[in-house]
């Protein structure tokens, strides 16, 4: 999960430096400008640092060999596009399981998050704090000490190298993320449009439906988007528990790159990339224009 | 509809040793189609009280009745009521025509037929061809009356207003009251109103309820409240009033150089309201008299007839106040101001004459 997220945060700057509100008098234009440039440098110098990267593991993806001296590689090879896309790879299975696992993943965890965040942020009841706090020890704890926890109970619950254990794992890892992006949005949203809407005769189904959903929309998605990327990138866990039965993307590209074949490593690299980029921008881009986006969580 | 509340009670609180006491044995009646008004300061408990009849909070003790029936079970969206918050809370994701139909949508009234009654309310707020806007492109008093409009959508038992003004600019007050009063006139629908301005409520009102601290201080019709009020703080909140406090003795109220007819207070520590437009003031000696002499040239003080002298005064100083000057009268560490046509000289002595009917005596609580 190397370069995606710092690419995407670069192009919500850059859209932040251009569509500031119109401004108002002239030297205050002038100085607008200036922190344009700013603005663009900082955005250019973190595109450097994913980009860059990225252009590597495209050049070694078509390259046998790149020994040190060398400023670019002299040997173009098709190999490593040739392997990824041979019968052995089965190359569209593996990735079809990855982003199936991963879209899974993500609406299991929105949901569940979804419903702790209602529980933290909207009840009072006994040992709120703790259960808040409960919500985030997945981060306190090591990925390796609980992925060893997590293969003793998945395996005497049967779970072990099925893909529903694959999902319920990652979603075990996700949930700390998508229930914090969620807990804020409620509690900066409030209750105050749903006793609005109530008011206005809608039981707690439709109040959920027609109010809360599209209020808290962009909060869905982003805690969506980040349980996907969590999931899809998530190899040491699949690792354990799918016992390797369970084959995604992250997994299969592993060997290559402790093997140290660079070049078959970087083809699949480039695929794991497009493959989130673009159920990223599917969420980011496509969903978030659905949602209107003049919502205001403090000014209703 | 008719609205009753008795005796209702409700404490608030993280936990239960900081629980307060918001609202203490609350009960008033509000007739079928009247205008009733909410009054009190932030804090008495009026909005929390508003609340209890919407069904948002659940009272602890007593109850709520429509039209004589206990409606205490019933979650607010059966409670079939309109209500429009201080913040107004129009549904972002909607157009404000949506918005107006959200209740219609509720009660499953189609599409069409609920769009047509949407546009028709909003030109009865004026606001015709709003529709297809988003509820962020409206000015203040727009949205505010977007939300009354979606308010009286559904065609509620009763309407139940928060503070439905205090957000917006004085000049837009007015005109908004008379929308509330004539949507009212002609909705016939019960009217229940939060307010902390008492001048609005007496404007508005059939009957007006003033809350302190949770309970029920006084309930009547508007004249009532002004002309008789029961506490220190509903007489004080009628305009500009100065208040003094002293002491009461065999029905006399005394301070400094003051004294009031106080019938009917015990004796004891006392506080005087009086209010600004029932005070006048005069020259208190002959060798005064040049220092006003301009000012009674010009008309000041014609002390009406049934004005009593109250005593005398030294005046601290003058302030132009546009339509005529305040003068500051040092009683005790107190002030007693009293508009006058003309400013007075400074540290000069005078004569307070005051309306029996502008002033009124309270016991101090000790």
């Amino acid at each position: 999960m190397s370069g995606q997220e710092p690419e995407v945060e670069a192009a919500r700057a850059a859209s932040a430096g251009t569509e500031g509100p119109a401004g108002g008098g002239r030297p205050r234009r002038c100085r607008r400008r200036k922190r344009n440039g700013a603005a663009w440098a900082l955005v250019a110098l973190q595109a450097l640092c994913v980009v860059g990267p990225v252009a590597i593991i495209v050049l070694w993806a078509f390259t046998s060999a790149w020994p040190w001296p060398l400023l670019f590689p002299e040997t173009f090879t098709t190999r490593g596009v040739e392997e990824l896309f041979g019968p052995s790879q089965r190359l569209g299975e593996v990735l079809a399981t990855s982003v199936g696992i991963a879209l899974a993943c993500a609406l299991l965890t929105v949901v569940v998050a979804t419903m702790a965040a209602a529980a933290l942020s909207r009840y009072r009841f006994c040992g709120r704090d703790v259960a808040r706090f409960a919500v985030l020890v997945p981060f306190l704890i090591p990925a390796t000490v609980f992925a060893m926890g997590v293969q003793v109970a998945f395996l005497r619950a049967g779970l072990s190298g099925t893909v529903v254990g694959v999902v319920v794992c990652h979603a075990i890892v996700a949930l700390p993320y998508a229930a914090l992006i969620m807990v804020d949005a409620m509690q900066a949203a409030g209750s105050r449009l749903e006793d609005q809407a109530r008011l206005c005769g809608a039981g707690p189904v439709r109040v959920w439906a027609t109010v809360t959903a599209p209020t808290l929309a962009p909060a869905l998605l982003s805690a969506a988007s980040m349980s996907y990327i969590l999931s899809f990138s998530q190899y040491f866990l699949t690792l354990l528990v799918g016992a390797g039965k369970v084959k995604t993307l992250a997994l299969v590209m592993f060997p290559y790159l402790s093997s140290g074949d660079r070049t078959i490593a970087s083809a699949y690299g480039i695929v794991f990339l497009a493959a989130t980029l673009a159920v990223f921008l599917l969420f980011e881009v496509l969903l978030r224009r659905q949602v209107s986006r003049e919502i205001d969580y403090f000014n209703g | 509809m008719r609205l009753d509340v008795r005796g209702v009670s409700l404490s608030l609180g993280e936990r239960k040793r900081d629980a307060r006491k918001i609202l203490d044995d609350v009960s008033f009646t509000a007739p079928d189609g009247a205008f009733v008004s909410l009054l009190g300061e932030s804090g008495a408990g009026k909005s929390t009280l508003l609340k209890v009849v919407a069904g948002i909070l659940l009272q602890d003790e007593g109850s709520v009745c429509f039209d004589g029936r206990v409606v205490d079970g019933l979650p607010s969206h059966k409670r079939n009521l309109g209500f429009v918050f201080q913040d107004v809370r129009l549904f972002p994701h909607m157009s404000v025509a949506e918005n107006v139909a959200y209740p219609l949508r509720m009660a499953g009234v189609v599409k069409r037929e609920r769009l047509a009654r949407a546009a028709d309310l909003l030109e009865r707020v004026a606001l015709a061809g709003f529709g297809d806007r988003s509820p962020a492109t409206l000015s203040g008093g727009q949205a505010q009356r977007v939300a009354l409009a979606r308010a009286l959508a559904g065609k509620p038992a009763a309407l139940l207003l928060d503070e439905p003004f205090s957000g917006l600019d004085e000049s837009l007050r007015e005109d908004m009251r008379s929308l509330v009063l004539r949507l009212h006139r002609e909705e016939g629908v019960t009217c229940v109103m939060v307010t902390h301005d008492a001048v609005e409520a007496l404007m508005m009102s059939d009957v007006v309820v003033a809350l302190d601290a949770g309970r029920v201080v006084q309930a009547g019709v508007p004249q009532d409240l002004y002309e008789r009020p029961a506490t220190r703080k509903i007489a004080a909140s009628f305009g500009d009033c100065s208040v003094l406090s002293g002491e009461v003795r065999g029905g006399a109220f005394r301070a400094a150089g003051l004294a009031l007819p106080a019938p009917g207070v015990r004796d004891g520590a006392a506080v005087a309201v009086l209010r600004h437009c029932g005070l006048s003031l005069a020259p208190a000696d002959a060798s005064e008299a040049p220092a006003f002499a301009g000012a009674s040239a010009s008309g000041v003080a014609p002390v009406p007839s049934d004005a009593l002298a109250i005593g005398e005064a030294t005046v601290r100083c003058g302030v132009f106040a546009g339509e005529s000057y305040l003068a500051r009268l040092d009683v005790n560490d107190e002030t007693l101001t009293v508009p006058v046509a003309a400013l007075p000289k400074p540290g000069s002595t005078a004569s307070v004459f005051a309306d029996p009917g502008a002033c009124f005596v309270f016991s101090a609580p000790k």
